[in-house]
């Protein structure tokens, strides 16, 4: 550690998502960061802007059957299922550790009714989060999973009650096992998120050929990981020309080069999941990467690289 | 006897990713490999940390995105800064690591997981049953009665498929069961075990280690407070950030709960796992 000083500069890797600001445009997804307190204090926080919580509900969960897991080729199944403590022990045992930490997060929740997102998002607005993240997108629940971001009036009805409910940003996380994302996330828009996360994984299934049956506990799962990345830009490039509001983009990125991709399809911030699985630690090489990518290609701030493919 | 709380302990979170180089890579027994590996020369760290019996690594092909996911290992031993492995060829992982070079890069995290601290084999009467390469996780512990010279004080019941699959050499007294009949008993573990009882019944500890189903299968034969299983569940960091590699156990109010098998386990006593062994999911 300790190289801050080798890099050009990490000022130049400040970034914005609307209000909020980051100190580099890296942050850890829902879902591949726990509740944040595993590195809590760790030297490679210099270099994260932030994390996204594990979806929270109104009610703790205990997820899916086993196994939850599964590798397919440079991809990873999961059907965690959204296992949580619940909204009322992260705020009692988790919030006060990570404010006293001060640590930049993102609240992640899910529900399966509008009524429990209104509760959800009211009892953020007591917490230290700098934006609240809306998971209508997870492909690994029976309910309040993938029907509230499957259909443009459908999202636009729960982001606009939560909207009206909470204090803080409101990002809307995306699923792309729609026909058409860009038509959801300019629902959301214009019901009143304040930036898009996208994507969520893709729904999956693997077979296990000698037991005939599926390797999930659950049968399908979420697609993450290297494999779906070239899906994510595509969907980042297409959504950025029909919204104003930024984008936070994710889905397999393992690299800096990864990440400059992003920025360059349209994405404000990037989020980084399944690879904090196999290098959690990965922040700092990324972050001294793309300043100097920067350096080297006479930009004075990575915001300047903001949807630069669509020149 | 132990407490609880000093029997398995939480280790420290990890500072860092560590490349290592492999140094040796040789077969040990059929179809399973041993590797030494050390820190990389160019790296800030010259010599792995030291370990606790029952702790393990995730292990990764560097630069290289599929196989994706780090894979855990056991550690088997340490020496002069460097860590043995042994592992079974079976997966994608594991293919390519045999084919793996001396001197190849491998990225590495750890030690994680719970361990068992050394002072616990200096007391007592231990027995190990192990299942094919589950063995090569007990060996530290193994030969911790060794290094104290307690040889009198273990004893292995170690089950294979076959003869040729056997980690030798056992150094103390053993008892070897065989699927095929090849070497030892000829018939699975549990029945070796109900002959043999008058071999292990008074034996303080006792530490399991091999696939699942043999695991469960000698659940009902050893006391649920003095049995340690060391379980091998599918991870996908082995740090607790990704909940992948849950059990369900119970908790101190007796209920069923999910647990992450890296950060509370990979070993946990037999008491608590009822819920596990019954196959609960307890959703």
């Amino acid at each position: 550690m300790g190289s801050v000083k080798s890099l050009p500069s990490i000022k130049l890797l400040e970034s914005k998502v609307g209000s909020v600001e980051f100190k580099t445009p890296l942050l850890a997804a829902s879902g591949t960061w726990a509740y944040g307190l595993e590195f809590l204090n760790h030297p490679l926080q210099k270099f994260l802007g932030g994390f996204v919580t594990k979806s929270l509900s109104v009610k703790s969960s205990e997820g899916n059957p086993m196994p939850r897991l599964y590798e397919t080729e440079s991809g990873m199944l999961n059907s965690i299922g959204l296992q949580n403590m619940g909204i009322d022990a992260f705020i009692q045992n988790v919030e006060p550790q990570l404010k006293a930490a001060k640590s930049s997060y993102v609240l992640s929740v899910y529900a399966q009714r509008v009524e429990d997102f209104k509760i959800l998002a009211e009892k953020a607005n007591a917490c230290s989060a700098v934006a609240i993240e809306i998971n209508i997108s997870c492909p690994n629940i029976d309910k309040g999973g993938l029907e509230f971001s499957s259909d443009p009036k459908t999202t636009a009805e729960v982001v606009s009650q939560v909207k009206a409910a909470v204090k803080k940003p409101l990002w809307v996380k995306l699923s792309p096992n729609v026909t058409s994302i860009s038509d959801i996330a300019v629902a959301a828009e214009s019901a009143g998120a304040d930036a898009i996360s996208m994507i969520n994984t893709l729904l999956g299934m693997s077979i296990n050929i000698d037991s005939k049956k599926p390797w999930l506990g659950r049968k399908m799962g979420g697609l993450s990981g290297p494999a779906i990345r070239p899906v994510a830009i595509e969907r980042v490039y297409r959504t950025y020309s029909k919204i104003k509001i930024p984008i936070v983009g994710m889905g397999g990125i393992t690299s800096s080069r990864d990440v400059i991709e992003f920025l360059l399809a349209g994405a404000t911030v990037v989020q980084i999941g399944t690879w904090n699985f196999r290098d959690p630690f990965c922040y700092e090489k990324m972050s001294e990467e793309i300043a100097r990518y920067l350096q080297k290609n006479k930009f004075s701030s990575v915001q300047e690289l903001i949807g630069l493919a669509h020149r | 006897m132990m407490t609880k709380s000093a029997l398995l302990e939480k280790p420290p979170t990890p500072q860092g990713m560590i490349e290592v180089r492999i140094i040796q890579s040789r077969p040990i027994a059929n179809n399973q490999w041993s590797i030494w590996v050390k820190p990389d020369e160019a790296g800030a760290i010259k010599e792995l940390p030291s370990f606790l019996p029952g702790q393990f690594c995730m292990l990764s092909l560097l630069d290289r995105v599929d196989p994706l996911i780090a894979r855990p290992f056991a550690i088997v031993d340490q020496d002069d800064g460097m860590y043995q492995f042994i592992y079974r060829v079976h997966g994608k992982l594991t293919h390519q690591l045999v084919k793996a070079s001396v001197g190849s890069k491998l990225g590495l995290v750890g030690p994680l997981g719970k361990g068992i601290p050394r002072e616990h084999l200096k007391k007592g009467k231990h027995c190990f049953i192990a299942g094919g390469v589950g063995y090569a996780s007990l060996m530290p512990l193994i030969q911790e009665l060794v290094k104290n010279k307690r040889e009198d004080a273990g004893r292995i019941f170690y089950g294979v498929r076959e003869d040729l699959e056997i980690i030798r050499k056992i150094p103390l007294a053993y008892d070897i069961a065989s699927d095929d009949g090849s070497a030892g008993f000829h018939g699975r573990l549990p029945e070796l075990l109900k002959k043999k009882e008058s071999d292990w019944k008074d034996s303080d500890w006792f530490y399991i280690c091999g696939p699942t189903p043999m695991m469960k299968a000698v659940y009902d034969l050893l006391p649920p407070d003095r049995s340690l299983y060391f379980l091998e569940e599918t991870m996908g960091c082995g740090f607790g950030i990704c909940i992948g590699c849950v059990v369900p156990i119970l908790n101190e109010k007796s209920e069923v709960k999910k647990v992450r098998s890296c950060i509370e386990g990979p070993i946990f006593k037999g008491e608590v796992l009822k819920p596990w062994k019954d196959g609960a999911w307890a959703l």
